[in-house]
């Protein structure tokens, strides 16, 4: 099992070394549709597609040679009438919902979704709580007493050259 | 012997660190004044002798020490001598040494900026800096030694990454850190707080600054970073909501809350717990991005060479500071006091809102990065979370964020008056929706206009409503033009500061709404001598040269002529690079920027008839985003130099503390009583410990499986218990039959996608006897081959196969699910998919998973 | 000498912790109260600034001076209640500057002495440069290969080769050999010892690569000594330990009697008969077989 991951790793290296370091644009000219409206389709799609040995990037920022295969797929498709999302869940067929760079709406991703919300709305509990749960606020502070008044000039009643220049 | 007393310093500092740690926070809770006075000293020396270490690690890089295995590892000879310097940080040990370094900076800092700081609190603040300091040397001798000596040393080094050889990367992680280490001090005062169980005026007007300074270094930080990918990668993208880059938002969502709640805690004593609360979860999130990139627990194409040891080290750190602290703040945060009161619509009400907003944001991204992980740990298979995810839900965050920023401050403190704020912002509203009106005239009536239309409308409400703020603050249009300006001169520099910073966003806000919305791009073969049409540029290729000699690389240069309506405008030499030490391929590009928009050309490769791949960008208002992200730096030096901050010490008094009468004092409060609530509310506080409970037994989790050898990379396929796809296809050997899908049925068969370029498929082959000997029926997929160089393999290696087929264009691999040979698939009776295995078989997989669900299948 | 350093360092450092703690002097009089208090200050001359400036109106300000007021309030009723005044025991504070003075330097050492180099000296690149000849030689062939990148020369790139053989970095030397090769320098000498240079660069194995160049060095000169030693090595490796003596023989045969290789090669034929069990001399000298080309 070791000895195995050891090779998948270094497998994995070999073809990261391939991709990562290249930085080159990824879409090759003779990928490129020529009806131009397809064509952005197609880089939009593949823009929102996984590379599956890359890190992170999508398919169509990738230089890796499966990358390269799923673009050409993704046109393909395109050019047999496919709309995007069934270009879409053909890829998904064969790969999982892992290739989609925006993960699906389904019951696994609803706190993936739903988080954000959630977290507003309890946001917003806690501040109404926050409000509701101090006094009343007055419009303007009620004015020193005359006690208050008599300790406050013990407290002021010190030089002034206390305000040095730190 | 630099080496050597380099090593030494440091170890000094480890205990020199100790000290500094226990004796002031002891003499600071017995009121011991000797033993609290050891902080200054000790945090001087601590910097002294970090300062001497990291000097001596750098000498060894300049003078090319090749007994130091650092040095060995990421330098060479040939480098020039500004990647000797910048490859110090360039190496992981490196780059926790500059960490410790900046750390040790900042506690200096407070040792000598620090004589208005009351002796407790400072005593208090330095020890909590000296035990980060402590853990993170510790961290270094134990696991990451940038001293470890190699004899005998070897000639020469191994060199450094090419991608690390460049200006941009080189200077964005010192930065990087001056902010990440930054919020340490915010963390140390908060934690000095807690332990005190006071947050007291001194206090909030301490955090401003050095929040501020954090702040700066960091959005600095990741705007350089964004820079670098953006000339880097080779597509003009800038930002890809990758782990690392994630990793260095985090920090700077909460630390902008923690910049402007720390505002309110010392203009109106309220909020603390929250300032207390978020300056912990900033730093917190710094220590979380460090943990997440080294670890392994997360890939990315930035991260560093990952250790799951180092990573069981971070994690220890961050479970005992983020933890220890959490649990301090559930333990003393519902007893501190509120101050002020104010109103929902108020300063401090608009800045309550941003905060929201902001936290909510970093928890979200937060929650984006992680989720992959909690889904697959609870074997609900993997997803992804890309770019797509998090901007569909940060626009909604931000949006409203944006149109408060420019309410906010006309807003004034305890209650603010809206209508008279709006009332104020109606010719901004008017710019505002000219620009949307404009945008969608131009850019006609599609998705993305309306997009870019409410982008470039937010950016003109910011920008313009805080000028409006600024004018009406000095009476611009009210009064005459002298008084306006004399007005102007003494408005505090921390006003200033926060209208230039906004109008900062406003313009990175339009430069990223540009660059969405109207990139042009063009693709394509060119010779020399040809010309193509780019976004209105003419670009001529006038030719390659192919000999290009740099110090440690050679190159191939392609040069284009841009023209626009047939005058010159700028020459752009994009080049191929390969490095020597080590070999390596780098592509550079070339930009010419106008600073409205970026003409960026791309060399490619070859196509071995005479031309060349080409590619060309035209960046609409990128420069903005870069340009935007300086004048918010700016907006916050300008704050930072407001005299505010430099308020003095008290002078030494003859009396003891005044003798006010204290029997009145608690009458005068001002804050009602809402002590008797706070055990109801207490668990409140809890949360946040709980929470991270829950993080931190996940990513135990997360480094066992790591250590086990899991690996984020493999994909389980989803094609296991569907029927394998359709194929028909040829023979790879002219005498042996094809195969299609029909063949498989009938008997269980072993499908093996392998290639004669695939290293790890020589090192499965020996074992794909087993498989044969075990009866089960082998087929092999030659995938994405040269049929020659498959049939030569096989010669060589022997033949185990019933049937070789050949998948020259690799469609039949992709309709089984393959990313990578080898790959092999068990196929039942009936043809329906019942195992994958990824990666090579091993002769354990085949013995204990293969073998006996093919009988089982068989029967 | 480093240990002096280090004491130093560490004398200088611990001397800085001890000076507070050992200093006898007033313990300060200024409270908690007296900072918070410096900071309102300077907020209600804030306030008198702004309202001077015409930024907050009459009604606004005075509502700010009063808060800031009965916050110094409240603070000096805080500072009352709980006030603790500082305090300084001799004795403790000498205890702690004598735990601090064994401490420091006794753990720094200890941990020193166990993840440490002591008395290792740097090895600055120019310093190697000047004493090393290895490093000299390296420096050298780093400087002679850019010079070829600029002007390929056979001469230059077999010199190239042979530094880099020296320096046992057999990868480059083998780069460097085909160079010449592919420069024109196709003599038997230079094929061979690509072919030894590979097999260097194999750990000892005689690969195809290496049997391929050993065999151009043979169609140029069948008498090369080197490459039949290691179209011997090559078969003795194979387990062909008849064929690998009868090709070391035919070897010895030719050679000079002061061949400087005769010695070795009477050791292997020896321990390779004694082997594979059988007398050396009852086997006939034979010339290697040269792949099919």
């Amino acid at each position: 099992m070791k000895l195995q991951l050891v090779f998948f790793a270094a497998f994995a290296m070999l073809l990261f070394s391939a991709t990562a370091i290249r930085p080159a644009a990824a879409v090759e000219p003779d990928e490129v549709l020529t009806n131009p409206a397809l064509e952005a389709r197609a880089r939009t799609i593949s823009s929102q597609l996984r590379c599956l040995v890359c890190q992170n990037e999508s398919i169509d920022e990738s230089n890796a040679p499966l990358a390269h295969d799923l673009r050409v797929l993704v046109r393909k498709r395109l050019l047999t009438g496919d709309s995007n999302e069934q270009v879409k869940a053909y890829i998904v067929a064969r790969y999982g919902n892992y290739v989609l760079l925006k993960p699906p709406f389904i019951v696994e991703t609803y706190i993936l979704w739903f988080g954000p919300l959630i977290l507003l709305l309890s946001a917003t509990a806690a501040v109404i709580f926050f409000f509701r749960h101090r006094a009343y606020l007055p419009s303007e502070p009620a004015p020193l007493t005359d006690d208050e008044r008599r300790n406050l000039s013990d407290l002021l009643d010190e030089p002034d050259d206390n305000m040095g220049v730190g | 012997m630099v080496v050597e007393t380099g090593l030494f310093a440091l170890i000094l500092a480890l205990f020199i660190a100790a000290i500094q740690a226990v004796v002031p926070l002891i003499g600071a809770s017995r009121g011991e004044a000797s033993w609290m006075n050891v902080d200054r000293p000790a945090a001087a020396v601590l910097f002294a002798l970090v300062t001497l270490s990291f000097g001596a690690l750098m000498w060894a890089h300049v003078t090319s020490d090749f007994s130091v295995l650092n040095v060995i590892q990421n330098s060479h000879t040939d480098k020039p001598l500004l990647y000797k310097i910048t490859g110090v940080w360039g190496s992981h040990e490196g780059s926790m040494m500059l960490w410790t370094f900046i750390l040790t900076l900042y506690g200096m800092a407070v040792a000598v900026f620090g004589s208005n700081l009351p002796p407790g609190l400072r005593a208090r603040v330095l020890s909590v800096q000296a035990m980060i300091a402590f853990g993170f040397i510790l961290f270094i001798l134990l696991t990451s030694n940038p001293f470890t000596r190699v004899y005998p040393p070897p000639l020469n080094g191994e060199g450094l990454n090419p991608l690390l050889q460049d200006p941009g990367l080189a200077f964005h992680p010192p930065f990087l850190y001056l902010g990440y280490v930054g919020f340490s001090m915010a963390f140390s005062f908060a934690i000095a707080a807690l332990i005190d169980g006071r947050v007291d005026a001194a206090w909030a007007r301490w955090v401003r600054p050095w929040t501020l300074v954090a702040w700066c270094a960091l959005t600095l930080g990741v705007a350089m970073g964004s820079w670098w990918s953006y000339y880097t990668l080779g597509w003009g993208g800038y930002w890809a909501w990758d782990p690392v880059e994630n990793a260095s938002l985090m920090p700077w969502l909460a630390g902008t809350a923690l910049l402007h709640s720390a505002i309110v805690a010392e203009k109106r004593d309220t909020l603390k717990a929250w300032t207390i609360f978020l300056a912990i979860i900033t730093f917190s999130l710094s220590l979380l991005g460090t943990f997440l990139v080294r670890s392994g627990v997360l890939t990315s194409v930035h991260s560093f060479a990952v250790d799951p040891q180092r990573g069981v080290f971070i994690l220890l750190l961050l479970t005992l500071f983020t933890g220890a602290s959490l649990f301090l703040f559930a333990l003393r945060a519902p007893a501190l006091k509120a101050g002020g009161l104010f109103a929902p619509i108020s300063r401090e009400g608009g800045l309550l809102f941003n905060n929201v907003l902001l936290s909510i944001a970093a928890a979200t991204i937060l929650l984006g990065t992680l989720y992959p992980l909690f889904v697959d740990a609870l074997g609900l298979g993997k997803i992804s979370v890309g770019p797509p995810y998090f901007n569909t839900v940060f626009v909604p965050l931000m949006a409203p964020m944006i149109l408060i920023m420019a309410i906010g401050p006309f807003l004034s403190w305890r209650r603010g008056d809206l209508e008279g704020a709006l009332a104020r912002l109606k010719l901004t509203f008017g710019v505002a929706v000219v620009t949307i009106t404009v945008t969608v005239l131009i850019a006609g009536i599609s998705s993305r206009a309306l997009w870019a239309s409410l982008g470039f409308g937010l950016a003109a409400w910011l920008f313009f409503g805080s000028l409006a703020e600024w004018s009406g603050r000095v009476g611009l249009f009210r009064r005459s033009f002298g008084d306006a300006m004399h007005r102007a001169r003494h408005v505090p520099r921390s006003v200033y500061g926060m209208t230039i910073a906004h109008m900062g966003l406003a313009i990175v806000l339009a430069g990223i709404t540009g660059s969405l919305a109207w990139k042009t791009e063009k693709l394509q073969v060119m010779r020399p001598g040809d010309s193509i049409m780019v976004a209105g540029y003419q670009i001529e290729f006038t030719g390659v040269d192919n000999d290009v000699k740099g110090p440690n690389y050679t190159a191939s240069r392609a040069t284009f002529i841009a023209r626009k309506d047939g005058r010159f405008v700028a020459k752009m030499q994009p080049e191929r690079r390969v490095y020597t030490n080590p070999p390596q391929d780098k592509s550079t590009v070339a930009i010419h920027t106008n600073f409205i928009d970026d003409l960026y050309a791309v060399f490619g490769e070859p196509d071995g008839k005479g031309g060349f791949v080409t590619h060309f960008f035209l960046n609409p208002l990128v420069p903005w985003i870069f340009f935007g992200a300086v004048v918010m730096v700016f907006g916050g030096m300008v704050s930072l130099s407001d005299r505010r901050h430099r308020i003095g010490a008290p002078i030494k008094k003859t009396r003891i503390a005044s003798s006010v009468a204290a029997a009145t004092a608690p009458t005068a409060g001002a804050a009602p009583s809402i002590e008797k609530k706070a055990l109801l509310r207490g668990w409140i506080y809890l949360l946040p410990l709980l929470a991270f409970i829950v993080l931190a037994g996940f990513f135990i989790h997360r480094l066992q499986l790591a250590s086990e050898g899991d690996t984020p990379n493999l994909i389980p396929s989803v094609m296991i218990n569907k029927p394998a796809p359709a194929f028909n296809l040829p023979p790879l050997l002219a005498d042996r039959p094809g195969l299609k899908t029909a063949d498989l049925k009938g008997k269980v068969t072993l499908v093996d996608f392998f290639a004669s370029w695939c290293v790890p498929c020589r090192a499965e082959h020996p074992v794909l006897r087993l498989v044969a000997q075990a009866g089960i029926r082998l087929v092999g997929i030659n995938y994405k081959d040269k049929p020659t160089d498959a049939k030569a393999w096989l010669a060589e290696l022997g033949d185990p196969y019933q049937a070789v087929a050949s998948d020259m264009h690799g469609q039949t691999g992709i309709n089984f699910g393959v990313y990578g040979v080898p790959e092999s698939y068990l196929v039942d009776k009936n043809g329906v998919i019942r195992f994958k295995q990824t990666g090579p078989l091993t002769p354990e997989v085949v013995r204990d998973k293969l073998i006996p669900l093919a009988e089982k299948l068989e029967r | 000498m480093y240990l002096v350093v280090f004491a130093a360092l560490t004398i200088l450092s611990v001397s800085a912790l001890l000076y507070p703690l050992l200093r006898r002097g007033p313990s300060a009089t200024v409270t908690r109260a007296d900072y918070d208090n410096a900071v309102y200050r300077s907020q209600l001359a804030e306030v008198v600034q702004e309202a001077e400036r015409g930024l907050m109106n009459q009604e606004q300000a005075d509502a700010a001076r009063t808060e800031i007021h009965r916050r110094m309030l409240s603070t000096a009723a805080v500072e009352k209640k709980g006030a603790t005044g500082t305090r300084g025991s001799r004795r403790a504070s000498l205890a702690a500057a004598i735990a601090i003075a064994l401490s420091v330097p006794t753990g720094a050492g200890l941990l020193y002495a166990a993840i440490g180099s002591p008395g290792m000296p740097d090895q600055p690149y120019a310093e190697r440069l000047k004493r090393d000849p290895n490093v000299m030689i390296a420096s050298a062939a780093r400087k002679l290969a850019a010079q070829l990148a600029n002007k390929p020369n056979a001469t230059g790139y077999l010199r190239l080769a042979e530094i880099y053989f020296y320096l046992h970095d057999y990868g480059r030397s083998a780069t460097a050999y085909q160079q010449a090769i592919d420069l024109g320098d196709k003599s038997a000498g230079t094929w061979s010892q690509l072919g030894e240079t590979i097999v260097m660069a194999n750990d000892g194995a005689v690969v195809p690569d290496a049997i391929n160049a050993f065999a151009h060095a043979l169609q140029v000169d069948a008498r090369e000594p080197r490459a039949r030693y290691y179209f011997g090595l090559a078969a003795a490796q194979a387990h062909e330990w008849r064929r690998a003596v009868a090709i070391w023989r035919d070897l010895e045969k030719d050679s000079a009697a002061n061949a400087p290789w005769l010695p070795i090669l009477r050791q292997h034929i020896a321990a390779y008969a004694k082997a594979g069990g059988f007398d050396p001399a009852s086997i006939t000298p034979e010339p290697p077989l040269l792949p099919n080309p």
